[in-house]
């Protein structure tokens, strides 16, 4: 069923694509993908591209697929291995979900970081007491990383 | 091939694109597929019964609302069964007939001239009921293609009803509103002529019939003439009283159209989309749900932690599953067996039998066992390439819809040299035949690449239940191919050789349902 399931979210996605992201498998390999994300201009990652690395496990949509960044990013709720910790990639993931969806949330936990959840504590730190240091420092880094 | 991923994308192209909405309320939110024994939750969603179980089984809550669900919950809905199986049997044609539209508007557009210049203005032809039916049809799909062409782009299109009104009206009105009055409306308002005193929809009176009639009267000729006029309404009101009206006149509707397109394109036989049964009513079939009574118990499920290997095992066996392979195997064998039994038994409104409860469960853990591949297993190795064909093939085969044909065509490389490897082992043990077995092959050659096609497979149906890696069970096959193609081999032109294929696969398909 993963099989299907998933080459039909591709489909969905070369039919109907969104603005704010593209993504599709790598090579042949249907179970392992790579996106994009522009940066929300709304956001101090206005301007980038970040790229993420996107696992589909064997039992999907069962399980939550794993996503990750490879773009170097300034977040506090994105580690510098560019984990995620976001609700609906673990214990709130439900098989009613899509890719695109998450692709969705990520882009809007870009625009409204979570820092009362941060997987980098000091990001988060930073983020509550001083913002425009959050901000010029994730500016700085979208300037060198992502463009 | 391309049926196992339809979108509901497919209908933004369209002239409706509202269809959209219908397309996706049609499908289960796990798998996207459209909805396969569709069960109703507590809060209110419905998905399929199989993808629902599995979820419930790791985490029990909703999808789509996250409150707590328990399988116990589940009920089946089988009116819901029926109007998406109503639907993807319509899909196709649907599909085509809106898109098609642009092609033919020339076409559709004389063919209508034709048809009311015959029956408007030459009322006293001599028409049979047949005839009277078959124009009834060129009208509907006239009046459907004449307002297909109307709105061109579909975001026109906000109120699709209005515009075929308006079309309609400007172009030929009395005969437009008619048809597409029986296609839209499901109740119509009847009146009776006061001079044949018959029953008619109003407005078929009002712009039609009333002349007709006087017409008829002052000819004399009233009694006989009424008749077929009469059947022709009441079939067409029939038909729209129906609940299933719209798969009735859609039907029509296609069929109309396939008679008339099959000169110009060949769609109709390209298209891998099966027609759609005319003779399936689901509506008998939904009235009669309720009688249905359950033949086969509910499967408990196993507290796996305190079950020892050889209460699993004792388990397994009085299921009559095998009871081979590791703890986790076994577990699992079980829990997908609890899965597609329970949904087959207790949702189901026709439930499959056992042994096909059993194939499916074999298929599926071929399909979930990790491929480490033997080395020597050939077919492990085609597996492992995981080219594009192959990875949508699999995942029929994960639902047990494989399409061996494709799946033949896309191996049949490999798949002959199989056949030649079975056929030296075989060759080896029985050296008698050897002889025998050349000529044959060199023959079935000879007539063309069918025989192969068809003998690969009944290789592939058998292979793939031998788990696909037993080089005497394939001998064996070969042996019974062999004796096929034989036979094959007398018949003498190639058209009774296609006829005997046909045949075949149609016995083949018969068997796969």
């Amino acid at each position: 069923m993963s099989t299907k399931r998933i080459s039909k979210e591709l489909n969905d996605l070369a039919k109907d694509p969104i603005t704010s992201f593209s993504a599709g498998p790598v090579g042949d390999d249907l179970f392992h993908w790579q996106a994009s994300i522009m940066g929300p201009a709304d956001s101090p990652y206005a301007g980038g591209v970040f790229f993420l690395s996107i696992h589909f496990p064997t039992d999907y949509p069962f399980k939550p697929p794993k996503i990750s960044f490879t773009t170097k990013i300034y977040h506090p709720n994105i580690n510098a291995n560019g984990n995620i910790c976001l609700d609906i990639l673990k214990d709130q993931w439900s098989p009613a979900l899509t890719l695109s969806k998450v692709l969705l949330s990520i882009c809007s936990l870009l625009t409204d970081a979570n820092p009362d959840d941060p997987l980098v504590p000091e990001i988060a730190h930073i983020y509550k007491t001083d913002r425009s240091k959050y901000e010029a420092t994730a500016r700085e880094w979208t300037k060198k990383y992502a463009v | 091939m391309e049926r196992s991923i339809t979108d509901s994308t497919d209908f933004l192209k369209t002239r409706i694109p509202h269809l959209a909405q219908l397309d996706t309320l049609l499908r289960c939110h796990i798998c996207k597929d459209f909805l396969k024994i569709p069960v109703l939750t507590p809060c209110g969603h419905t998905f399929c019964s199989l993808c629902i179980r599995e979820y419930i089984n790791n985490s029990a809550k909703c999808p789509l609302c996250l409150t707590e669900l328990r399988e116990s919950m589940l009920r089946s809905e089988f009116l819901v069964n029926e109007i998406t199986e109503c639907y993807t049997n319509l899909r196709p044609s649907l599909l085509e007939c809106l898109q098609k539209v642009k092609e033919k508007n020339v076409v559709t557009e004389l063919v209508n001239d034709s048809s009311l210049i015959e029956i408007d203005s030459d009322p006293d032809i001599e028409m049979g009921e047949s005839q009277t039916v078959s124009n009834d049809d060129i009208q509907i799909v006239g009046s459907h293609e004449a307002s297909n062409k109307f709105p061109s782009s579909p975001k026109k299109i906000s109120k699709p009803n209005g515009a075929v009104n308006k079309k309609s009206r400007s172009t030929v009105e009395s005969m437009f509103s008619k048809t597409s009055k029986t296609v839209k409306s499901p109740t119509q308002q009847l009146a009776q002529c006061p001079i044949c005193q018959e029953f008619f929809p109003l407005r078929v009176l009002e712009r039609s019939h009333l002349d007709e009639c006087l017409n008829l009267q002052s000819l004399g000729k009233l009694p006989k003439r009424s008749k077929p006029t009469i059947i022709k309404s009441k079939s067409t009101l029939s038909s729209s009283m129906k609940k299933v009206s719209n798969s009735t006149t859609d039907t029509r509707f296609q069929s109309s159209n396939r008679s008339k397109s099959s000169s110009s394109s060949s769609h109709s036989s390209n298209s891998p989309s099966p027609q759609p049964k005319d003779d399936i009513s689901y509506v008998s079939k939904y009235l009669s749900s309720s009688s249905n009574t359950q033949k086969e118990e509910r499967l408990p499920k196993l507290d796996h932690t305190t079950l020892s290997m050889t209460q699993l095992r004792q388990k397994l066996a009085n299921l009559g599953l095998p009871s081979a392979g590791s703890r986790k195997n076994l577990i699992d064998r079980y829990s997908h067996y609890e899965i597609i039994w329970n949904s087959n038994f207790c949702d189901s409104l026709s439930p499959i039998d056992v042994s096909d409860l059993k194939r499916q469960l074999a298929s599926w853990e071929a399909s979930h066992a990790p491929i480490t591949g033997t080395g020597r297993n050939t077919i492990g190795d085609l597996m492992k390439r995981g080219d594009k064909g192959y990875q949508k093939l699999m995942s029929n085969f994960r639902n047990d819809k494989f399409e061996r044909r494709s799946w033949i065509e896309l191996y049949s490389k490999e798949f002959k040299k199989l056949i030649k490897e079975a056929k030296k082992t075989y060759t080896k043990a029985n050296k008698r035949s050897d002889s025998n077995n050349e000529g044959v092959d060199i023959s079935t050659k000879a007539n063309g690449r069918e025989p192969e096609i068809l003998r690969d497979e009944k290789v592939i149906t058998e292979v793939t239940s031998t788990q696909l890696d037993n080089p005497t069970a394939v001998a064996e096959l070969d042996i019974k191919c062999e004796d096929e193609s034989n036979t094959e081999h007398h018949a003498t032109s190639d058209d009774e050789l296609s006829r005997d294929l046909s045949q075949h696969m149609t016995k083949n398909s018969k068997q796969d349902n």
